[in-house]
């Protein structure tokens, strides 16, 4: 069953100076399918980023038509791609981006804020608790991320990605920041987390040995996907 | 975790982020709060004055010229006292002391002070107030000499009124000096500054003043208002003025007359409606002329019950015998009968009527009586014809022995009876159209008959009504001018800059942290809840400096409390401060400043919250995404804002009032900035820029690298210099006070007389009066004002005048006098209007044609800033006044004068001022034309010849300017206060220049690697930042000189040019040294280290 498809998405960026057009993602028409595995790689500015942000809404594509769960995201206003990115989407980024002022619990439970409709909150806290034992940081809990290892931080941040058990998690280069162990063990964690909570994943990498660990492998040159 | 705790956890971590904003809501409530309670303050300063003036006085009766038994007064409980106005000199003579108040009082008079402490008064001391000892420069025991006028039961302008020279000097030591707590500072008018006071003995007044048993006021403790049932119940015909007396003629007949000569005419209506009453009206001519033979000053009475049965004709007389034989006159004979009527002042003119002999009375004629004279002052009292003071000219060469003769054997019985119409016709005035009332003597009981009489009767025929004082008082400093407003206006560049300061920083703080914002929108937060989180941890930061403020603003209303009573007492005018600060003003500026915050950060930051969170996330800050994509748009608006800026200034040229002049030039001023910042944010932003091969290349990249930013700097520098520099283009100059279009009116001299002049000083009879030099006063034109008094609705005036001075003048005096702001001129005062469109050529003296006079409301004119800021009102709109009869009416405003000497008053036509004040005898307020090289002469002389009136003269230039340094001080407090502001910019400036640089470190550590001495990249910096600061206040200069220009163009005579001169100095000096400063502590250590960081 597919959760996610793209049909002939374009985007354009336009050039500083001149004004002029620039396209950045050509003619893009993808499926995902619901507890998959997907990585896209490609040389840099080939319009990974770019993609992932149209995969997560936090870009929209200025041709072509996006389906999320059967529905077109077209016309979707901006609190309505708010609540489908906090309902159904995870991100983990390139840099953890945890929130300095917040303990290790406070950041994983920073998305549940935004939920409209959302469990107990003694719920929640139980299972951020058991999410941060399953990724090793039980002991870590009220600790604040300046005190926590680049590793350690970028456990936080894929444990808040999972927190509001969301259907996709999209992963723009998690591993970038990383040492090569460090960075092996992320991926494992990723696929470990991602069997266990059927939930899709979207991952940018530029590891062909992380890419081949995916399910599927999508390639990218100058926006656009090579099959 | 809740949205709460997320923001708590926030302002706690990074509470060194937002010192800067924590400083700009310390200021911005500091200053917000202190205003407020300067407002506070002031207003408890007036409620203090009006305590310690009114005491525990709530309400009373004020009766003015009207005098009222004291017993009317007891009877309900209130004290009676005397209020009156004369002179005060030390014993010496040395000082004089115009236009102090006189007060009779007793010992319940203390005790209603706000201290009740009693001051002992004996019939040879007097007390005064502590001002009035001061400025007499007297102690306990010394003597003052207190000069004032014997009042009259009838106006002295009335006809037959007796000598207008009844003054009365008191010579006595001084008992006791009374403090402002005991009643030093009583008064009944709503002003803060005390009035210099003399306080008498009740008693001795009264019999000093030949008023024994009488008083003009009645102060109570009470409501007043809630007695009004009781006050008419104990009333007697004395209060009114009114005597009843049975006449003994053919018939027997009861009287009513009056002390006044001429009975009040609502009183007259009223006596009237009784049955069988009828009206007489005695009047002494001046002579009766036939061909046989003339009689001088005779009395004659129109009454028709002398008609003796048959119709009354207009023109028949009946005699005496004793006339006929003077004259050999018998029936149907003519006779003429000549008198005077007086004018609007006391203007004699001699009049004659001609009557036809219709019967002699033998001199044994039962109605051949004294009883039809009234008492007319200087005449009835006197045994001898030839001491008559009946206050007209008379000539005694006249007055044969027959008419002594008469006088000894009829003393003032009249020798001829006309009809009452036909009296009427020739001896009504504004005081009266009767001197008796009578009416049959049925045996009635007086007691009776005199309960009935005043049942016919309320006090409020004779304007005797209670008056609120209390509520008075209370009105008066609620809507007095609001300090609070005007400080948070005068200090609004201050909160402005600290608000700038503050948003600024946050805006930092905010762009550090873009890729959080970034990250809670892709989190799935919306864009309300990210603003919320960020204003809410920029809230709790407000919220602790803002109650932090609060303690400033105690300290910053202090130091303005102080400057009020100093430098600043321009503002204040005398009224003598205390702190006051309320809890719900705190809370309120606390409340307010914590929102004002917010605002401005909400709109600082709303740029950045729009942006997508892609870009956010990136850590690009909105700027730069705002940058590289948008392009430049509507690239014709400095151009033409630069355009209507000129246009402005040529506009300028032609326009006549001095304010509109400098609102234009101000205006004009304000666009050039504008525009100046637009360009330099064009120049910023433009495309295709040559390669950058110098350092100093580099730079100017760097200072156009974050437009906004580089903006804010210019703007703040040149916005801060223009607003305190530009402001100073509205000082208020009295210009060339010879012209009549001035402030002055072209006048000279302004004066106010302790007691009313009757005289017109413009003629024979005036100068003969006071003695004055005819050849001085021959090139000296004297404009008289008549005055009600009441409240000063000047400027000088904190209080709201609840009825202001109302003066009477001749309107066409004035015409083409002082400069008219809005509405209609003096001629839509006048009876008679100028009519210039008739006005044949070459004529010397305007046209005069009729304009139907008083057919409307009565109209006025007034200063526009009396109008606008003492009273609220405009033209066309209405003040109510209360006349002589105790009925309200109003007075339209026609007409609005720019910055003029009448400040404070309504102006109305003489005449109609005398429709509702028949009894205001006498003028005390003067406007005087003297030639430019004879001011002091004439200044002098009249002071001197008119010392027994108390005229105090003042050029009417220093005037002027007393009233245009209120304006002055407060843009001078504006200067300073901006001033402080600008250095707040400044100093925010070395801090946005620390940040900037901070965020560069790294870069600049990467110029270090590539060769760059530390010292230049210094230089490059600092160079950058003072570029900015030099462009700023060069912009701000430019377009400053601009609206200050009219002023610079005659000699910049108004501008604090050392104050502004400093101020520059000051801006350059402090911000180079806080840029330098703040670029040596950014740039200490190694910068190689932070590349490495990178």
């Amino acid at each position: 069953m597919s959760l996610l498809s793209l049909s002939h998405v374009s985007k354009a960026y336009r050039e500083p100076g001149s004004g002029q057009l620039v396209p950045v993602l050509k003619d893009i028409s993808l499926t995902i399918q619901a507890g998959e595995s997907v990585a896209i790689v490609g040389p840099s500015g080939c319009g990974k980023s770019t993609l992932l942000n149209i995969l997560g809404t936090l870009d929209l594509a200025d041709a072509g038509d996006f389906v999320f769960e059967g529905e077109s995201i077209a016309g979707c206003s901006t609190a309505d791609l708010a609540k489908l990115r906090s309902e159904k989407i995870g991100f983990i980024f390139q840099l953890h981006h945890l929130m300095p002022q917040c303990t290790v619990l406070e950041n994983v439970l920073l998305p549940t804020l935004a939920l409209k409709v959302k469990p107990a909150a003694d719920v929640l806290k139980k299972r951020a608790e058991q999410l941060l034992a399953s990724v090793g940081l039980q002991d870590r809990l009220s600790w604040k991320p300046a005190q926590l290892s680049g590793g350690e931080r970028q456990r936080v941040a894929v444990v808040r990605a999972l927190i509001n058990e969301p259907r996709l998690i999209l992963a723009d280069e998690p591993t970038g920041a990383l040492d090569e162990k460090n960075a092996e063990s992320l991926t494992t964690l990723l696929l470990d987390l991602q069997k266990t909570t059927g939930v899709s994943l979207v991952m940018v990498t530029h590891h062909p040995a992380q890419a081949a660990r995916m399910g599927r492998v999508l390639t990218m040159h100058e926006g656009a996907l090579n099959r | 975790m809740t949205l709460f705790q997320f923001i708590l956890s926030s302002a706690r971590h990074y509470w060194r982020a937002h010192l800067g904003l924590l400083l700009g809501a310390f200021l911005a409530s500091a200053i917000l709060c202190g205003s407020l309670l300067v407002g506070d303050s002031v207003r408890a300063s007036l409620r203090r004055v009006a305590e310690l003036r009114l005491g525990q006085v709530e309400s009373g009766l004020l009766g003015g010229d009207r005098w009222f038994t004291e017993n009317l007064a007891r009877q309900v409980q209130s004290v009676p006292a005397i209020l009156a106005v004369g002179s005060a000199s030390g014993a010496n003579g040395k000082v004089r002391v115009n236009g102090a108040q006189v007060l009779g009082v007793d010992a319940d008079f203390w005790k209603l002070s706000a201290s009740g402490t009693p001051v002992p008064l004996g019939k040879t001391d007097m007390a005064l107030n502590e001002p009035l000892a001061k400025k007499l420069g007297v102690k306990v025991g010394d003597t003052v000499l207190v000069r004032m006028e014997r009042p009259s039961a009838i106006s002295r302008d009335a006809p037959l009124s007796g000598s207008t020279n009844q003054d009365i000097s008191l010579r006595r030591k001084v008992g006791a000096i009374v403090s402002a707590e005991d009643f030093g500072a009583f008064q009944l008018i709503a002003s803060q500054i005390t009035p210099d006071s003399v306080f008498v003995n009740l008693a001795d007044l009264q019999t000093q003043l030949e008023m024994d048993g009488k008083v003009n006021a009645a102060l109570s403790s009470k409501a007043l208002r809630d007695r009004t049932a009781e006050l008419e119940k104990v009333k007697t015909l004395e209060d009114f003025g009114l005597r009843l007396t049975r006449v003994s003629g053919s018939v027997k007949e009861w009287e009513v007359s009056t002390t006044r000569v001429f009975v009040d005419q609502t009183l007259a209506a009223k006596l009237l409606q009784r049955e069988g009453s009828y009206g007489v009206l005695t009047y002494l001519v001046n002579g009766l002329k036939s061909a046989k033979g003339g009689t001088p000053y005779s009395m004659i009475t129109a009454a028709d019950r002398m008609n003796r049965g048959s119709a009354p004709t207009e023109s028949g007389i009946t005699i005496t015998q004793w006339l006929a034989d003077d004259h050999g006159l018998k029936i149907g004979d003519s006779l003429e009968i000549f008198y005077f009527v007086v004018g609007l002042g006391r203007e004699l003119k001699q009049q004659t009527a001609s009557f036809t002999v219709k019967g002699i009375l033998p001199m044994s004629d039962p109605d051949v009586i004294l009883a039809w004279t009234p008492e007319f002052p200087g005449v009835s009292d006197v045994d001898n014809c030839r001491d008559w003071e009946p206050g007209i000219p008379m000539d005694m060469k006249a007055i044969r022995d027959q008419d002594e003769k008469y006088w000894d054997d009829y003393k003032g019985t009249p020798k001829g009876f006309i009809s009452l119409s036909a009296g009427q016709k020739l001896w009504s005035n504004r005081f009266g159209q009767l001197t008796a009332i009578r009416f049959a003597d049925s045996g009635q009981d007086e007691a009776a008959l005199r309960q009935e009489l005043l049942a016919q009767l309320t006090l409020a025929d004779i304007g005797l009504v209670p008056r609120s004082f209390k509520a008075d008082a209370d009105a008066a400093a609620k809507g007095s001018v609001d300090f609070g407003g005007l400080f948070i206006g005068l200090s609004l560049f201050l909160i402005a800059a600290a608000l700038v300061f503050a948003a600024l920083l946050f805006l930092f703080t905010l762009e550090r942290r873009a890729a959080q914002v970034g990250l809670l929108l892709a989190l799935g937060w919306s864009a309300k809840m990210v603003r919320l989180a960020l204003l809410g941890e920029a809230g709790v930061i407000a919220v602790v400096g803002s109650l932090v403020g609060l303690l400033g603003g105690v300290g910053y209303t202090k130091l303005a409390l102080h400057g009020l009573s100093g430098a600043w007492s321009g503002a204040s005018q005398g009224l003598p401060l205390v702190y006051s600060g309320s809890v719900g003003t705190m809370t309120g500026a606390g409340v307010g400043s914590v929102v004002v915050v917010l605002l401005t950060l909400w709109w600082a930051g709303r740029k950045m919250l729009r942006a997508q969170p892609r870009d956010l996330l990136g850590a690009w800050s909105a700027e730069e995404v705002d940058a590289s994509s948008s392009k430049p748009k509507r690239l014709w608006i400095p151009w033409v804002i630069l355009l209507v800026a000129g246009g402005f200034v040529f506009a300028a040229k032609s326009a006549k009032a001095p304010e509109a002049v400098a609102g234009m030039f101000f205006g004009s001023g304000f666009m050039f900035l504008i525009s100046g910042l637009m360009l330099a944010g064009r120049w910023m932003r433009r495309d295709g820029r040559q390669l950058a091969q110098t350092l100093w290349q580099i730079g100017q990249r760097n200072v156009s690298r974050r437009p906004a930013r580089s903006l804010a700097v210019i703007g703040m520098m040149a916005g801060g210099i223009f607003m305190v520099t530009a402001v100073n283009a509205f000082r208020m100059n009295a210009g060339d006070t010879t012209q009549p279009n001035s402030g002055t009116g072209g006048f000279a001299l302004i004066g106010e007389s302790s007691l009313p002049i009757y005289e017109d000083l413009n003629t024979k009879a005036g100068i003969d009066a006071f003695g004055l030099d005819e050849k001085l006063m021959a090139r000296v034109k004297v404009v008289p004002f008549r005055v009600r008094e009441g409240d000063d609705a000047s400027c000088l005036n904190l209080n709201r005048a609840q009825k202001p001075v109302l003066v009477g003048v001749n309107p066409l005096l004035l015409v083409d006098r002082f400069r008219l702001a809005g509405g209609a001129g003096w001629e839509s005062l006048a009876d008679l209007v100028f009519d210039r469109e008739v006005k044949p050529k070459g004529a010397t003296d305007n046209v005069l044609h009729p304009l139907n006079p008083l057919q409307g409301a009565p109209v006025a004119m007034a200063d526009q800033a009396t109008a606008m800021w003492g009273l609220g009102k405009g033209v066309g709109d209405a003040v109510t006044y209360q006349n002589s009869a105790g009925e309200y009416f109003d007075i339209t405003l026609r007409g609005l004068l720019a910055g003029s000497i009448l400040q404070g008053k309504m102006v109305t036509s003489e005449s109609a001022f005398l429709k509702a004040y028949p009894d205001a005898a006498g003028y005390r307020f003067f406007l005087i034309d003297a030639p430019a090289d004879q001011v002091a002469e004439v200044s002098a002389h009249l002071t001197r010849q008119l010392e027994p009136r108390g005229l105090a003269l003042e050029p009417a230039r220093q005037r002027l300017e007393t009233f245009l340094s209120v304006q002055n001080t407060y843009i001078g407090i504006f200067t300073i206060l901006g001033g402080l502001g600008v250095l707040l910019g400044t100093a925010g400036l070395g801090v946005l220049v620390a940040r900037h640089v901070l965020e560069r470190r790294g870069e600049l550590g990467l110029m270090q690697a590539l060769g760059f001495l530390p010292t230049a990249l210094r230089s490059l910096v600092l160079g950058e930042h003072v570029a900015l600061l030099v462009s700023g206040l060069l912009l701000g200069v430019f377009c400053a000189l601009i609206a200050v220009w009219p002023s610079v163009s005659q000699g910049g005579g108004d501008l604090p040019i050392a104050f502004l001169a400093t101020l520059l100095g000051g801006v350059f000096t402090f911000g180079v040294f806080i840029c330098g400063l703040a670029v040596r502590m950014a740039l200490k250590g190694r910068l190689l280290d932070s590349i490495r960081r990178e």
